[in-house]
């Protein structure tokens, strides 16, 4: 497996950009055909590390080079790309992607999709994370709790910013860790739970922190976790929608996601896991029929192929949740649980798993 | 080659001018002075072609007498408007050929035709086409036609004035002709009415591609004194074909008949003499089977049957082809097939099994037909003929004519020899055509020669793509006719190569589609020579329908498209690549600028190399970025 490397300042970032401007220039003036080796970030190229229980990419090459029509667009965009980071990074700046694509977006085919892959295509090319291309993410995560961090010149608590919480910063690793006095995290899939959680104190009264990426987490929010699970030891625990979507967004913290494979190592937290909503809980916690939702069709099959992934099939607890699901047809958002009075997850749920270490 | 004098040269060559039949016969059939606008074209082509001849028969005497065919050859076409309110123009056409000796004069304009009884490809076959001008001339206008010439050892030209009123031809003047006039040739005259501003972008087209297909002339075309000259750009010359005695299978009564008269004036000899000498392929071995042959016709034709029916219906019955090799399905299938005569039907079957069944009875020998038809045993009917029979003798009864011309046509006889053909050479064709039409790619194609009905034919393609040539031609003008080194102007449409051409699929070369000609920018000339080539009418405009002549013709154009789509797909390729260069040298732009910034280099010192390597890589042909391809 390739090695990532985790940390690059500016100063390496320049020499790096430097080095390989200066094999493709000897290869156009040697009359060859410049080109660069994309590991493939794709569906199929990606390795499952069974014992760490981690996805990492894959062996599977893609060569970009400049004389073949069908990829000279993005061999060029590659080194357009490099060379705005090569600027930025000899300032010592950061930029963001929507910074980039707005460069010339003509090149990005009007599609800041495009830019934002080249961006990952550079990162795995050279072999480095993405935050050491010194390129950040419009994060969206938030973090409450008691977590003390001190960013540039600022130090402060996470519990003392009010009940919106700390928004997560972008230039997450260059964020200090001072002091911490949570034992554990609990990631909640979406805004809406980590609100009723906030307004219910959970994080005071259970001595935890909350963290949301909101969705599928950004790259800063899933580094704030891993290092949070590294560096202070905090279990993490994944409290998600019962759903194919909420359980593959778990996986993504767990394992790492196919697209951003080439990270998981420096990202993932293969300790972290699902607590609920698990299919089984359904019954278990007598979920009412009418909160239940019938699965559609793309949620079958969703379901049906991550069946097929390494990590599920081999991992009994999490086939057996799924395999439930597929059978009852039935999904359940987090708020079903609401039926049972407004603070049943808060008072009853939550801590009910946590005891019974009703986890997966 | 053994010299000879010019003189004896000379007679040789004209000893086979004689005469032929009635001037009254051109009044009835379309000669091609039908339209005004057509006739003052049909009257070029006619002059035009005699003085070509005339020219290539001069070069023959220089051969024959010098070893050497060269010399300053010029046509000259002289049109001047006699009377414009009536339309009457005045057209003449000077050679400095072989001309015509004086006493050979009376003989040529004759409507009979020139007929020379030589058996070799060229341009004015039968000979009636002047005359047939002349006639409409007389018509027209009701003047005299005039012809001046002189040949290399006269001493001085004559001009003869003939008449062609009054249904024949009278003469009316023979004098010593004292004007300018070159060394040796022929300059013919008429005064006709035309629409020559009608006819004139034919006749400039056809003086463009006569002058093409021979540069080692001179054309000029005078018209109310404004010339326009088509200079001699070569001195190899079209390879003068040599004369072959007509062969047997190509005979018909009329021309058997003449050649029995001819002989008989001079001597009347056996008819195994006669054959002999008169066609090419016929030994002791084959008169002796021409005689028996013979007696088996005369049986057919006193039992009243066709054997040559009979034959073709077997060989072309589609049931006999389903039953396949079966022969004993298919003899018990003759049995319904063929009734009216009793015929060896497990013989029959055994002859259709090994292909010897066709659609005459050429194929079989004596032997085979004897045996298919049971005629072993009967009384055969008494010879009227052997090959003692002399040529008088045979003359004198129709029915003798008849079945020696029956039999000649019945039997087998090895392929005629084939230096008759008059095949233009390759670098004229292709230098001729292509300085007109500069394409940016042609093709040759040669076929072998090969023998239809006894007269052999072969063809030559040329095929020109791209360049000056536009997609949008008139059909007329995407197929280029010509028939023994004359251009076809006229009746397009029905002519065999037109409607052969019609007949391929020109999507699978990538110039068109099938059910009509080329939509590519893309024009082929086609070359059919042979001798005595049948033509759809006495104009001579168009080539008549043959099956050997058409599958040549098609083989010829496909393997010509063969080789062009290779030349269409390459430029395909070109086109395309020369928009890869496009997408590629803007690609090259921002790469070598990003490099720039990085490495701190020129920007020059990364974009120079990288251009130069695209372009080695997309290589474009410069005739295609010529064009815009």
């Amino acid at each position: 497996m390739k090695k990532i490397k985790e940390k690059m300042d500016a100063r390496e970032l320049v020499r790096e950009l430097k080095r390989v401007a200066k094999g493709i220039a000897r290869d156009i003036r040697s009359r060859k055909n410049p080109a660069f080796n994309v590991p493939t970030r794709g569906a199929d190229n990606f390795i499952y590390d069974e014992k760490k229980d981690l996805i990492y990419i894959g062996e599977s090459m893609s060569q970009r080079s400049f004389h073949n029509t069908g990829t000279v667009t993005a061999f060029t965009q590659m080194l357009y790309v490099m060379s705005i980071l090569y600027e930025s990074a000899e300032r010592e700046k950061h930029l963001t992607k929507r910074e980039i694509y707005y460069q010339d977006p003509e090149l990005f085919n009007k599609d800041q999709k495009t830019s934002d892959n080249i961006i990952e295509d550079i990162a795995v090319t050279l072999g480095v994370t993405r935050p050491c291309l010194r390129v950040v993410a419009s994060a969206k995560g938030v973090c409450i709790g008691d977590l003390t961090l001190r960013e540039g010149n600022d130090t402060f608590n996470c519990n003392s910013l009010g009940r919106g919480g700390w928004s997560i910063s972008p230039f997450i690793d260059e964020v200090e860790i001072i002091d911490c006095g949570a034992d554990y995290i609990l990631v909640v899939e979406k805004d809406a739970a980590l609100i009723r959680l906030i307004e219910e104190d959970f994080h005071k009264k259970n001595k935890c922190l909350l963290i949301t990426g909101k969705g599928q987490p950004d790259i800063a929010t899933r580094r704030l976790i891993r290092r949070l699970n590294k560096e202070e030891k905090l279990p993490v625990y994944v409290l998600t929608d019962s759903d194919s979507y909420g359980m593959q967004i778990c996986s993504s913290y767990k394992r790492g996601s196919i697209s951003l494979s080439f990270e998981s190592a420096y990202l993932a937290v293969p300790s972290a896991k699902l607590l609920g909503l698990l299919p089984s809980d359904l019954d278990k916690f007598n979920v009412p029929k009418a909160a239940r939702l019938k699965m559609t069709e793309w949620d079958l099959k969703k379901a049906q192929k991550m069946l097929e992934y390494p990590w599920i099939k081999n991992n009994k607890k999490w086939r057996k949740e799924l395999q439930l699901m597929i059978s009852r047809g039935e999904k359940a958002e987090l708020q079903a649980l609401a039926k049972h009075g407004i603070t049943f997850m808060t008072d009853v749920y939550l801590p009910q798993k946590l005891e019974s270490k009703d986890w997966i | 080659m053994k010299k000879i004098s010019r003189k004896k040269a000379e007679e040789q060559i004209h000893n086979h001018i004689r005469l032929q039949s009635a001037e009254e016969l051109l009044k009835r059939v379309d000669t091609g002075f039908g339209q005004k606008a057509r006739a003052p074209f049909q009257t070029v082509v006619e002059g035009v072609q005699n003085a070509a001849d005339a020219i290539d028969k001069a070069r023959e005497v220089l051969l024959r007498s010098t070893g050497n065919d060269d010399y300053n050859a010029e046509i000259m076409v002289s049109v001047s408007v006699v009377d414009k309110s009536r339309g009457e123009l005045q057209i003449s056409i000077q050679d400095n050929g072989i001309g015509i000796p004086k006493n050979k004069v009376q003989i040529i304009v004759r409507a009979g035709g020139t007929g020379t009884i030589e058996y070799k490809a060229s341009r004015s076959q039968q000979g009636i086409g002047w005359k047939a001008a002349a006639i409409y001339a007389s018509q027209s206008t009701g003047k005299p036609m005039e012809i001046i010439s002189k040949t290399f050892t006269e001493k001085i030209a004559h001009r003869h004035v003939y008449d062609y009123g009054k249904g024949k031809v009278t003469k009316v003047v023979e004098e010593p002709y004292e004007g300018e006039f070159p060394e040796h040739g022929t300059r013919v005259s008429l005064t006709l009415l035309g629409d020559y501003s009608r006819a004139r972008g034919n006749i400039i087209e056809f003086i463009r591609r006569m002058a093409a297909i021979h540069p080692y002339i001179t054309f000029i075309l005078k018209e109310n004194g404004n010339i326009t000259k088509y200079e001699k750009r070569t001195s190899e010359g079209i390879p003068i074909p040599a004369p072959v005695p007509p062969h047997p299978n190509s005979v018909d009564i009329g021309q058997l008949k003449d050649l029995l008269a001819y002989q008989s004036r001079i001597r009347s000899i056996s008819l195994a003499g006669f054959l002999k000498k008169n066609f090419c392929r016929i030994g002791d071995k084959k008169i002796k089977e021409l005689i028996e042959r013979a007696t088996i016709l005369q049986y057919f034709d006193q039992q009243n049957f066709f054997a040559g029916d009979i034959v073709k219906r077997i060989a072309q019955s589609e049931k006999v082809k389903e039953l396949k090799k079966s022969p004993e399905k298919i003899s018990a299938y003759l049995k319904t097939l063929v009734r009216d005569v009793d015929i060896d039907r497990d013989y029959a079957a055994k002859l259709y099994i090994s292909g010897k069944l066709s659609n005459n009875i050429r194929s079989l020998d004596n032997n085979e037909l004897k045996k298919l038809f049971k005629l072993d045993g009967q009384p055969l009917p008494k010879q009227i003929f052997t090959e003692k029979t002399t040529v008088n003798m045979i003359l004198n009864d129709e029915k003798k004519v008849r079945l020696v011309a029956e039999t000649l046509r019945s039997m087998s006889f090895p392929s005629p020899p084939m230096d008759s053909l008059m095949p233009i050479p390759k670098k004229t064709l292709i230098r001729g055509f292509v300085s007109i039409y500069n394409p940016e790619k042609h093709v040759y194609v040669e076929r072998k020669p090969t023998s239809t009905s006894g007269r052999p034919v072969q063809v030559q393609v040329l095929g020109m793509y791209g360049g000056e040539i536009s997609p949008d031609l008139r059909d007329q003008d995407k197929l280029i006719r010509i028939a023994n080194c004359t251009p076809l102007i006229y009746e397009f449409g029905s002519d065999i190569i037109t409607q052969t051409a019609r007949e391929i699929d020109w999507s699978l070369y990538k110039l068109g589609k099938k059910g009509s000609l080329p939509s590519a920018p893309v024009i082929f000339v086609v070359h059919v020579t042979s001798p005595q080539l049948k033509y759809l009418g006495v104009a001579k405009q168009a080539i008549g329908a043959d099956d050997v002549i058409a599958e040549e013709i098609k083989r010829a154009l496909q393997a010509a498209s063969r080789k062009l789509r290779k030349h269409v797909s390459m430029m395909e390729k070109h086109r395309l690549s020369g928009k890869a260069r496009e997408f590629l040298e803007k690609h090259a732009e921002i790469v070598s600028e990003s490099i720039s910034k990085m490495t701190g280099e020129k920007k020059e010192r990364i974009y120079k190399p990288l251009v130069q390597e695209i372009r080695r890589r997309r290589p474009i042909a410069v005739q295609a970025t010529l064009t815009g391809g």
